[in-house]
């Protein structure tokens, strides 16, 4: 992957930034990846040499790096910071780095910082309970630790004291506890994902297509109808039903707006192969 | 004497300008030093098992050079490249300061002390990188040289996955046979690029074949 430098930041910044490029400690996969899609795996494997990525986008990763140099200053006793733990599975070595483990009754709890958006703490993310259920996985099969909690503690970075909205964390700072999944069925998740991206190998070796990202992989927005009026700039109204939208716009003498819905993932290019995406070049020749 | 000659000794060749300070790399400064006493040794101190004494988080190193019968004992901080001490210095920094401070203690022999310009000169570490990248690049070129016998190896598994193709019966049995030999094909890939090749062609044809 390459830095690019656009915007003139400090050329140390992106000394840094070049420097801190994942690691994932000689292992063939990482948690991270093993979670990442099959497809962009591959792509991001094969592309690598050419990705450009600007240094300010990689700007909330060095800040989650320095955390992490941050937090194991504040060693604390029963505390253990940023762990790389290995397995053997299927003859594929995979490994995780945890944030933290602390030794709590009944055993460990892991938990894993985020730098993240208050809109994430108020909603579900997935990938945050199969991360950790993961790393819970291999803290319990490696270490034989009996985990005994998971948690997120978001550090959310547009935090504003005066929302009042229903549901906003009520602190800059906010612990998340995150559901525990039973070993086997962590196992059995492993071995799935495992499986998929050896078969996404499998196909780009013998050139044939990579499977396809799912519309949750690529992070995509629904499709939504504005009811809108002449000589108004704003929707009256956002509808995720067609006729209902039809149905106020009729009530209002007004017209719908079709937004159509989008893979952020893929517009954003936050995947960073996106240019060399076949299924999103496809579907953006045929849109 | 030893010190006499020390002194005398020009080593301007082998430093570098950095920054408008002048560099002498340890690796140079030790083989002088071993030119004029091949008996020369060093001792790096410890303090309960840490290579560095503990001053209010920050570290600092002390080493002992014995040269020409004499043993002189130097320190210097664990510092940053401004030269200010590090808070919990890491293995890497440790070792920078050790190599520094090596340096320095052989400036009180008489060694490169011309060039010496004070206690705060920082001493070049560049030499040492450049040595050790030099000796990973040897270690990786190693890597990818193959032995004989690890060549003949890696012939045999690849003729030997070719041999089986045949009994594959379908796209799906071929595909699990790919994947079940990853491993030894990637390694293959890696190292006989040209018999991959011949292996990525051959699937492909048998997948045709059964495909019809």
């Amino acid at each position: 992957m390459k830095v690019t430098n656009k915007f003139g930041v400090p050329e140390t910044l992106v000394t840094l930034a070049t420097r801190e490029y994942y690691s994932k400690g000689g292992s063939q996969y990482s948690v991270t990846e093993l979670l990442s899609p099959p497809r962009v795996r591959r792509l991001r494997e094969q592309y690598d040499s050419e990705i450009k990525t600007d240094v300010t986008d990689l700007m909330w990763s060095m800040l989650g790096s320095a955390l992490h140099v941050v937090m194991e200053r504040g060693q604390t006793d029963g505390h253990v910071t940023e762990e790389r733990i290995h397995a053997e599975i299927d003859g594929v070595t995979l490994s995780g780095q945890i944030d933290l483990q602390s030794e709590e009754t009944g055993g460990v709890v892991i938990t894993d910082y985020k730098f993240t958006s208050a809109w994430a703490v108020m909603n579900d993310k997935p990938e945050w309970e199969q991360q950790l259920n993961v790393y819970k996985w291999l803290v319990e099969s490696v270490k034989r630790k009996k985990v005994v909690g998971l948690r997120i503690c978001a550090l959310i970075r547009d935090y504003s004291r005066h929302e009042n909205r229903e549901g906003y964390p009520a602190a800059p700072i906010q612990m998340i506890e995150i559901p525990m999944w039973d070993s086997v069925t962590a196992e059995v998740y492993v071995r799935e994902r495992l499986e998929m991206h050896r078969d996404a190998k499998v196909n780009q070796d013998l050139g044939d297509p990579l499977p396809d990202c799912s519309p949750e992989e690529r992070w995509q927005s629904e499709t939504t109808y504005a009811v809108k009026r002449e000589g108004r700039k704003t929707a009256i109204r956002v509808f995720k039903s067609i006729d209902e939208a039809n149905e106020l716009a009729q009530k209002e003498k007004g017209y719908v707006e079709t937004r159509p819905g989008e893979p952020k993932r893929c517009t954003g290019n936050y995947c960073g192969v996106a240019d060399w995406c076949e299924q999103y070049q496809r579907e953006k020749a045929n849109a | 004497m030893l010190e006499h000659e020390l002194l005398k000794l020009d080593v301007s060749g082998f430093t570098e300008k950095k920054q408008g300070l002048t560099y002498l790399s340890w690796a140079h400064a030790w083989a002088h030093a071993l030119k004029a006493d091949p008996t020369a040794n060093f001792h790096v101190h410890t303090f309960d098992g840490r290579a560095y004494m503990d001053v209010n988080g920050t570290g600092i190193v002390w080493v002992d050079v014995t040269m020409g019968g004499n043993t002189r004992t130097c320190w210097l901080p664990v510092m940053n490249h401004r030269n200010q001490p590090i808070q919990n210095p890491d293995a890497f920094q440790v070792n920078t300061a050790i190599m520094r401070c090596l340096t320095k203690c052989l400036a009180f022999f008489g060694l490169g002390l011309n060039i010496y310009a004070g206690e705060d000169l920082p001493l070049s570490f560049d030499e040492e990188v450049k040595e050790e990248k030099k000796e990973e690049k040897k270690e990786e070129k190693k890597k990818v040289e193959l032995s004989a016998q690890e060549k003949d190896d890696l012939v045999l598994i690849g003729d030997t996955l070719l041999q089986y193709l045949e009994i594959q019966r379908s796209e799906s049995d071929l595909k699990s046979y790919w994947k079940s030999n990853q491993g030894h094909i990637d390694k293959i890939k890696a190292l006989l690029p040209d018999l991959y090749e011949i292996i990525v062609t051959k699937f492909k044809e048998a997948k045709e074949k059964v495909n019809g």
